[in-house]
């Protein structure tokens, strides 16, 4: 059979269900008695076996069958896995995922799992701790309502051991009218003990409990776990005994689309184009005087704001995307660095544009290693500090306006301004001689230096050579930006703030000597004539007294590297990254949607825009990065070094 | 060169008196000359950039980098040459032909800017500068010594 064709689904779903695995798994293992993840679990794994079964990858198969069979286990039992059964499970999921990777790479499995079989076997053996009973039950020939009864007996042996089998089953619980009941129970219990739980139960006559041996009868009524906590999926699995089908997912994918991210890339692009062409006939026909033509008009307006905002809507997916690996990597290091962690994920559907979910992983992790690494302190010195053992590490999304903030907070020692100083001098940072006057700003900022994190000894967790300013570089050049917040002893905050949507960005266009530049509009706070403005003089450079603060001001042509007209009597005040900013500007021209456009590295590398975009005549705007706009006002010696150039790329 | 045995088309202009040429598998199409938007570049000869079919590309004075002396004409061109997955303009005189020139015309240039420059073409009294349209693109070490 060929099965080419499936290949690219196989290998998205097959991630899919390995990253739901490890997230499931991680789940479990701290609360162990969610029978739904048990449940979950299960299921996904049972359809990654099919899956692999169909696609002829038999080692896959193999594996993910003996993991089935662990995990069939853990339905049977309450208690969850053990560590070891967990470490094994992970472990299995790790190779599971090199084994896709390199079935995409190099169209084979290249898995070995005898020696991961192995050690799973082993862990079925010392599981299947306990002694299967038998136990037959016989109700009062009085009873009234003998489909309650055989509830309530089945759910008392659920409460002090698994149910392999029963009769009746689950399913025929409720239309069951005979007086005896039979089940199979693995428990660690003496039949003396669990024939005392059920004779508590009302029009129970008698209880007969032995110890079973041989077979299970596996055949009659599948095995089903009865209890306190019978799931759906517990009922679903009783029905169809043997293979399970994938009805769980088919339900889902017949309400949505697989679509390849490409497609949804050009949709994006094209959508661009037609807000371009609409602006311009827009341009074109204001003046014609012809109301048919301004009514059509309007209407295309509308039309093509409500496909724009629908084609947004398509590309936003939860964050949950990126979200979804921290479970695992936070019980691996914490592990690996004896501390306890607790972590807390909030706001994980909060939505964002694909390309910006995509982007935002590598930065995200290396926010979380730093809490881990340099953060949270060990269990001990918790203790002593009275905090609690426990540390806590949170990831928290949510809407603020018109961007999302993202924010790794933990509740550890914090940063020490005086360390990081000290370590900046000893990487030639700072001077020396600053270190002791150093204040927790300054100190943050030194945490962004180029060259801050690559000098440390390389620890095996957080010093990978990319630092802070690799985060902060990162997140610019997806038009956001990183706030850090400490406080000594309680913890460290770091936020990574961005816009909702990268490629349409709603601007005030202005000229500055001639050409165009855009504004960001959410960094737009007002504009003002300067001749009306009490303009003064700080260490040589123009600052602007208004009456709600001072602020630097700066000569639009000469940032952006253009001939001074000397015609600029207007001020634009935004805010940038170290505050507010005035930025005087030749003449205002009105509020724009502009479709982004990445620019050429070569042609504005160092200069603060952070890209471009084509106007409706075809002319090219700048858009202004107004984090780069940097005052440059007195220099202390505690004042960070400036901020790198962001790197900008053609991606 | 792979195919150096073989014959070569070549999309042949003029800077100045001399004439230059770029393969043309890599010339991706001649657009007339309209100032681009400058954008203040460190680097000297980058013009600035223009909007093709919503990209933003840049345009290089390729005299300025050869260090020749031009102005700009009614006939001014801007080739746009792709290679790899960069694209960018350059600004040339004139476009005067496409030429296919053999294999054996081609000499090496003693001394000559061989970065920029793979090879001349001797055709009769007509020398043709064949240019590397790889190294058109600004190599990154320009930017990092800016």
């Amino acid at each position: 059979m060929d099965t080419s064709e499936y290949m690219p689904m196989f290998l998205a779903e097959s991630r899919e269900h390995l990253q739901d695995l490890n997230l499931a798994v991680v789940a479990l293992e701290n609360d162990p008695a969610d029978r739904e993840t048990v449940d979950q679990i299960f299921r996904i794994a049972h359809s990654l076996k099919g899956m692999s079964a169909t696609m002829g990858f038999a080692q896959i198969a193999a594996l993910t069958h003996e993991m089935e069979e662990v995990f069939e286990l853990l339905r049977q039992r309450s208690g969850g896995l053990s560590q070891d059964a967990v470490d094994a499970v992970l472990a299995c999921l790790d190779a599971l995922s090199a084994a896709v990777d390199s079935i995409e790479e190099v169209g084979r499995e290249d898995l070995d799992p005898a020696l991961l079989i192995d050690r799973l076997a082993r862990l079925v053996r010392t599981t299947a701790a306990g002694q299967v009973m038998h136990v037959l039950v016989s109700l009062d020939e009085a009873t009234v309502m003998p489909a309650v009864r055989a509830h309530m007996v089945l759910a008392a042996l659920g409460e002090h051991g698994a149910i392999n089998s029963s009769l009746p089953g689950p399913d025929d619980l409720d239309t069951f009218k005979g007086l005896e009941i039979e089940a199979w129970v693995t428990t660690e219990q003496a039949p003396s003990e669990l024939a005392a739980a059920i004779t508590r139960v009302s029009d129970v006559a008698a209880v007969e409990v032995t110890e079973h041996t041989g077979e299970l009868p596996g055949a009659s009524p599948a095995p089903v776990t009865t209890g306190p906590a019978a799931a759906p999926a517990a009922e679903e699995a009783a029905q169809t005994p043997g293979p399970r089908p994938h009805a769980v997912y088919a339900n889902h994918s017949a309400q949505t689309v697989r679509v390849d991210a490409e497609r949804l890339d050009q949709l994006m692009h094209l959508m661009g184009e037609l807000v371009i062409h609409r602006t311009a006939v827009e341009v074109h026909t204001q003046g014609l005087g012809s109301a048919a033509l301004n009514s059509a008009m309007q209407n295309l307006t509308r039309s093509s704001q409500a496909l724009q905002s629908m084609v947004m809507q398509v590309r936003m997916i939860p964050v949950d995307v990126v979200f979804m690996r921290f479970p695992r990597l936070v019980r691996d290091l914490s592990t690996k660095l004896n501390k306890e962690v607790e972590l807390d994920l909030l706001g994980r559907d909060t939505e964002l544009d694909r390309s910006v979910v995509d982007a935002l992983g590598d930065p995200l992790v290396h926010l979380v290693r730093n809490s881990l690494d340099h953060g949270l302190e060990p269990p001990a010195e918790r203790e002593a500090a009275g905090k609690p053992r426990l540390g806590r590490l949170t990831i928290a999304a949510r809407h603020s306006g018109g961007s999302v903030v993202i924010e790794v907070r933990d509740d550890g020692r914090g940063i020490n301004p005086q360390a990081v100083a000290a370590k900046a001098a000893a990487a030639g940072l700072i001077d020396p001689d600053a270190v002791a006057s150093i204040d927790t700003r300054a100190a943050i900022e030194l945490l962004f230096a180029p060259g801050f994190s690559t000098a440390e000894t390389t620890s095996d967790i957080s010093g990978r050579g990319v630092g802070m300013d690799a985060v902060r570089a990162k997140v610019r050049e997806l038009g956001g930006e990183v706030l850090v917040e400490s406080t000594r002893g309680a913890g460290t905050s770091a936020q990574i703030r961005l816009p909702l949507t990268l490629a349409i960005v709603s601007v005030l266009q202005v000229d500055i000597a001639g050409a165009s530049f855009a504004l960001p509009i959410d960094r737009v706070e007002r504009a003002l004539r300067l001749s009306e403005q009490n303009v003064r003089s700080v260490t040589g450079r123009r600052v602007l007294a208004l009456a709600d603060g001072i602020i630097p001001l700066l000569d639009g042509a000469a940032t952006f590297g253009q001939t001074p007209t000397g015609t600029e009597d207007l001020v634009v005040i935004v805010r940038g990254a170290t505050g507010r900013v005035g930025l005087t500007v030749d003449a205002l021209v009105g509020q724009r949607e502009l479709v982004t456009r990445p620019l050429p590295p070569v042609a504005t590398e160092g200069q603060p825009v952070s890209g471009g975009a084509v106007l409706a005549d075809g002319q090219i705007a700048l858009i202004v990065d107004c984090d780069a706009l940097i005052p440059n006002l007195g220099s202390g010696a505690a004042a960070p070094p400036a901020p790198p150039a962001p790197s900008r790329t053609n991606g | 060169m792979p195919d150096a045995s073989r014959a070569r088309q070549l999309v042949v202009f003029t800077l100045g008196s001399e004439q230059y040429a770029l393969p043309i598998e890599q010339v991706h199409e001649i657009i007339r000359y309209n100032e681009p938007r400058s954008v203040a570049s460190r680097i000297p000869w980058v013009r600035g950039v223009i909007s093709l079919r919503g990209r933003i590309v840049p345009v290089y004075d390729l005299a300025a980098r050869l260090g020749l002396e031009a102005g700009l004409t009614e006939i001014t061109k801007i080739v746009i040459v792709e290679a790899g997955t960069e694209i960018a303009g350059v600004i040339v005189d004139e476009v005067e032909e496409v030429l296919t020139v053999e294999a054996d015309r081609y000499e090496e240039v003693p001394g000559a800017d061989s970065e920029l420059i793979e090879s001349i073409a001797k055709l009769g009294d007509r020398l043709v500068v064949l240019l590397r349209p790889s190294t058109i693109f600004a190599p990154q070490d320009h930017l990092v010594a800016a």
